[in-house]
């Protein structure tokens, strides 16, 4: 059966203005990237990726410009809470999470103890600087961090700084001078 | 000063570098993709399963069903279930998005209910998420959705309609809370689509506009909860059957728990 005759108006469907699966190839591959940074964890940064684009595709107003900055937003606060969470963080020191082969197991294990004091200084810090400095070392340029973080332009800078400073004092707090 | 900053940037860069070099991972994007894909449409060869047994049996009982029928009326009460024009007798199925719950919970309840009706949306918005959180989401218990438009209610059935279509594009829950937070904007003005659009993505509001204009899914669905209601005596909305046991329309948290728990500790 069709819908009752003259409940609906015939209307114009507009041509969809938001390309959801260009835009899924275009960032996936690096917000699962800056989410693995955090996460120390591929199979759980490809999750948690996901969950940010479906978070996207459930969010209409998110859906257009700023589709970009908002999915950035979205998935390094989730990839924060994740590491706060500290459900994960055993398996965090299990997982090869290692960039390229260490030459032996001294350097390998000082290289999973410099990422383990990382990931707690991050999650320790601010969220607002905690994401600040997660994205700009995942490659972000200034603008893109304003547009991702909704942020002055013109004061990106001197918030990387004192996003920097507020890590150097967390992380020389808990691990002294390195 | 400025050279000890930048030395500090330095520092905490070389820290940050310990996380690894942002591009030495190739994540798989067409696996996450379509990992997405099957996440936003619900599995349709069951419902076509559904559907083609449920057909074959609607052509023995539907006259039946349609002759035990009594008038169901809204708890509020202003009205009626409509009589469906070509019932489709259902087999117990529904599809995946009307479900919420283990199907391996030891009760099973059909919540009967109209998107126009205010106590069906006082419990939607009120009651459901406290039944979700004690008796769904603990496995305790299995929740069907099923639409039972009031015919005194004009825009009703046209809510359901867009609620199950929603449903196949993947949006059922947000579309089924929007239409129940605003019942007082659409059930005055007539205009479902235009709050069921504030919460549906374009490209799917598409898909979810041809369903509701030319499809038959939508329709068959409801269809079939409303020829439930009849076969279950569906008198009120909202309605909550558990087990076969009716716990009663438009009952408090309270009520509906002393109701339930015998059935839990049943099993």
């Amino acid at each position: 059966m069709n819908a009752p005759s003259g409940a609906i108006d015939p209307v114009e469907i507009p041509a969809d203005p938001f390309d959801f699966e260009a835009f899924f190839h275009a960032h996936y591959p690096r917000i699962a990237r800056v989410i693995a940074r955090v996460v120390g964890d591929h199979a759980r940064a490809e999750d948690l990726a996901a969950e940010a684009f479906w978070k996207l595709w459930q969010t209409p107003r998110a859906q257009g410009e700023n589709s970009g900055g908002w999915l950035y937003r979205t998935a390094v606060r989730m990839a924060l809470n994740d590491l706060r969470s500290g459900r994960r963080r055993q398996r965090y020191e299990s997982l090869a999470d290692d960039p390229a082969p260490l030459p032996n197991p001294e350097e390998a294990h000082a290289a999973a103890e410099e990422r383990k004091q990382v990931r707690h200084v991050l999650a320790r810090l601010r969220g607002s600087q905690a994401e600040l400095l997660i994205l700009r070392s995942g490659g972000l340029t200034y603008d893109e961090l304003a547009g991702a973080l909704q942020l002055n332009p013109s004061s990106v800078g001197t918030l990387i700084a004192r996003a920097q400073q507020a890590f150097r004092k967390e992380y020389l707090k808990h691990y002294g001078t390195p | 000063m400025e050279h000890h900053e930048t030395d500090a940037d330095r520092w905490v860069d070389e820290r940050l570098s310990a996380l690894g070099p942002p591009g030495s991972w190739q994540p798989d994007a067409p696996a996450a993709l379509a990992k997405l894909r099957l996440r936003e449409a619900p599995p349709r060869h069951r419902w076509w399963l559904w559907a083609t047994v449920s057909a074959a049996a609607a052509a023995s009982v539907c006259v039946a069903v349609l002759l035990i029928s009594t008038p169901p009326a809204c708890a509020n009460p202003r009205g009626c279930i409509a009589v469906p024009a070509a019932a489709v007798k259902t087999a117990g199925g529904q599809p995946d998005f009307k479900q919420s719950g283990s199907s391996a919970a030891p009760v099973t309840c059909e919540l009967f209910s109209d998107f126009e009706c205010p106590h069906c949306a006082a419990f939607y918005l009120d009651t459901l998420p406290r039944l979700s959180a004690e008796y769904i989401d603990t496995g305790k218990v299995r929740l069907l959705r099923r639409d039972a438009p009031v015919a005194r209610h004009g825009h009703a059935r046209m809510a359901a309609l867009y609620a199950d279509a929603a449903g196949e594009a993947g949006f059922y829950r947000p579309v089924a809370e929007k239409l129940y937070r605003t019942q007082a904007v659409w059930s005055a003005n007539g205009d479902v689509e235009s709050q069921v659009a504030a919460v549906v993505p374009a490209a799917a509001m598409e898909k979810v506009r041809a369903q509701v204009r030319n499809g038959s899914a939508a329709d068959r669905m409801v269809t079939a909860d409303e020829t439930a209601a009849r076969e279950r005596h569906v008198d009120r909305t909202p309605m909550l059957i558990c087990n076969g046991h009716t716990i009663g329309p438009n009952l408090s948290f309270p009520q509906i728990e002393a109701q339930i728990d015998p059935l839990v500790g049943q099993r």
